[in-house]
């Protein structure tokens, strides 16, 4: 569940997609202890370590950090420093907070469109990977993807905080009256 | 451009934007005013979390949470207890024993202060112990978690400084041991002041059946640090060993969990781990940026210039990393300033690997420095003690470790004995 409770059918959905990514990044993790943990008999018991390991680990990390980091962006956990922000009530609270969806909308969108070409020039040379001859693609993928997933959240965060602004009940009309 | 990457993050932080877009939007505006292709940022952020070392971090986290779900805490404290029984102060000397223990296999501060805390604060009130010394010592304690390896902050700044991980955690043992030593101290003469006694004894019966039931948890950190120390295994290995054994304890030794609860922890640990290295990633752009532009070699000449002694601009590092401690969590703080500050301080002359102990023991004592240690808000939390009831508390602990740091910093043999 997000931080700003939106209970939307558009939340509900990509929520529940999330899910889906939540289940792939466990299953990548369990998947890293398995084979380092593998490789450490190959290598002390049998003296024949897998070439392929350090490679598929590193790859692993990569789809974990982005594809989670979709995750943890759309639950709001990512670290920060929020001693004034959440300190700030009503209106300025909410301008700043809007300030930070818009910056990292601008952030993804940039590194949608940089991360794509550098995607195109793979799919384009068909480069691979040394020890597992991996195309690096694969890898080089889950950061547009990630990007894509939490400019989506940001978005949807976004709808809902421009629509929470609107609602918003005016804190000056109570000392007028 | 300098002052743009120096004001916007500061800005961008009291804002309470999230690091990691800090640290991202900064180099992004930057590339833009530079004129540098856009793919730098991918190439960097790929180039930054593709180090096989960092597959530790997530490693150490499943472990760390794994031991920590089942009932490790309880036997640890139990087995501490048996062994501290017959000194003064001995529940309050448990709770430093066990907090290290803990983080010889965890390496979390917070789920240290979490994990020891909940079960031993009842029984601190129960002995006679204020509300101000029980919180302030299980708060303060959590802190060796991050000195004591296993360390995920040692990783990053490891990552970062491009220092000898291994090295690192092995550095890290004397300082940590020191730190709880110091606070023994303290806390044996605050019992022998205060004239409270809740000793049981000691009893060689009690230690060995604690020592039977506790052996398996105890298990954890010779793995760890024998592995790494004899050189059998390098640091992500010894994480990847620590998790298959952590999985076959608390499954089937102890049968504190099932699989169920296993997925669960696999799930929350590379959720912790994007939490964080999403922030390496960002980093190693910034960090890129800085180094393009001079900025760590312009610090370095510019403290040079000032021709102060060594002793003196540790000393101002060491205020200033307090400072950055007390708003900041130790991983972020280490990704941010390791670029700028370990030119400064290789510069002049001192070893990078006491560096990073000397940078690891001052967020470590920033994470229980009022007002905004992590630790003090995870202790609010678990114990349901006020916040007026948590600071004073942790005021003697604080000078007590603000001392420790004293020696880390200008006895850098603590350090490097072990290493060598």
């Amino acid at each position: 569940m997000n931080d700003f409770e939106d209970t939307g059918p558009l939340a509900r959905a990509f929520g529940r997609f999330l899910n889906i990514v939540k289940l792939l990044i466990a299953s990548l993790m369990m998947a890293a202890i398995v084979i380092n943990f593998a490789n450490v008999i190959a290598r002390h018991v049998f003296s024949a370590p897998f070439i392929w390991a350090e490679e598929i680990l590193i790859y692993i990390i990569v789809w974990m950090v982005f594809f989670g980091g979709a995750v943890v962006s759309w639950d709001g956990r990512q670290l920060r420093m929020d001693l004034l922000s959440s300190s700030l009530q009503g209106v300025p609270g909410k301008i700043v907070n809007g300030i930070a969806i818009l910056i990292l909308c601008i952030l993804c969108v940039f590194m949608i469109i940089h991360s794509s070409e550098v995607i195109r020039t793979f799919v384009d040379t068909g480069q691979t990977s040394i020890a597992t001859e991996v195309p690096m693609v694969v890898p080089h993928i889950a950061i547009p993807i990630g990007f894509t997933l939490i400019l989506l959240g940001a978005l949807i965060r976004f709808r809902k905080h421009l629509a929470g602004i609107s609602t918003l009940p005016d804190t000056n009309s109570g000392a007028e009256d | 451009m300098v002052w743009l990457m120096v004001l916007m993050p500061i800005a961008l932080l009291v804002l309470g934007v999230p690091i990691f877009v800090i640290l991202a939007a900064t180099s992004m505006v930057v590339l833009v005013f530079s004129d540098i292709p856009g793919a730098i940022m991918h190439q960097n952020m790929f180039g930054g979390v593709s180090i096989f070392s960092l597959m530790a971090v997530p490693f150490f986290i499943f472990a760390g949470e794994l031991m920590g779900r089942g009932g490790m805490s309880k036997r640890l404290i139990a087995w501490a207890l048996s062994i501290l029984g017959g000194l003064r102060g001995s529940l309050p000397l448990t709770t430093v024993g066990t907090s290290t223990v803990f983080g010889a296999i965890s390496g979390s501060s917070p789920a240290t202060v979490a994990g020891v805390g909940r079960l031993l604060y009842p029984s601190l009130r129960e002995k006679g112990y204020d509300e101000k010394f029980s919180s302030g010592v299980i708060t303060s304690s959590g802190a060796i978690a991050i000195v004591i390896p296993p360390s995920i902050a040692m990783i990053l700044y490891g990552v970062s400084a491009e220092e000898d991980i291994a090295k690192l955690f092995i550095a890290g043992i004397l300082p940590g041991l020191l730190m709880a030593f110091a606070m023994g101290v303290y806390i044996y003469f605050y019992a022998r002041v205060k004239g409270i006694k809740e000793s049981e004894g000691f009893s060689l019966l009690k230690l060995a059946s604690t020592t039977k039931d506790g052996v398996w948890a105890l298990g954890s950190p010779f793995i760890i640090l024998g592995g790494i120390y004899s050189g059998i295994f390098s640091p992500t290995e010894s994480g990847g060993v620590a998790c298959v054994y952590a999985i076959l304890v608390t499954r089937y030794i102890y049968r504190d969990i099932d699989w169920r609860g296993i997925w669960e922890v696999a799930q929350s640990a590379a959720y912790l781990t994007a939490q964080v290295l999403i922030i390496v990633a960002a980093a190693s752009v910034f960090s890129w940026l800085l180094t393009v532009n001079g900025i760590p070699q312009s610090v370095a000449s510019f403290i040079a210039d000032m021709k102060a002694e060594p002793w003196v601009i540790l000393l101002a590092i060491n205020i200033f990393l307090l400072i950055v401690g007390c708003v900041l969590d130790p991983n972020s703080a280490i990704l941010v300033l390791t670029p700028l500050l370990a030119p400064v301080v290789q510069a002049m002359g001192i070893d990078l690997i006491h560096f990073g102990i000397i940078i690891t023991v001052n967020l470590a004592i920033g994470m229980f420095t009022p007002p905004f240690g992590l630790n003090i808000f995870v202790a609010q939390a678990v114990l349901n003690a006020p916040l007026k009831s948590i600071y004073p508390g942790l005021i003697a602990f604080i000078i007590i470790n603000i001392g420790v740091l004293m020696v880390v910093t200008y006895v850098p043999e603590l350090s490097l004995f072990l290493t060598r």
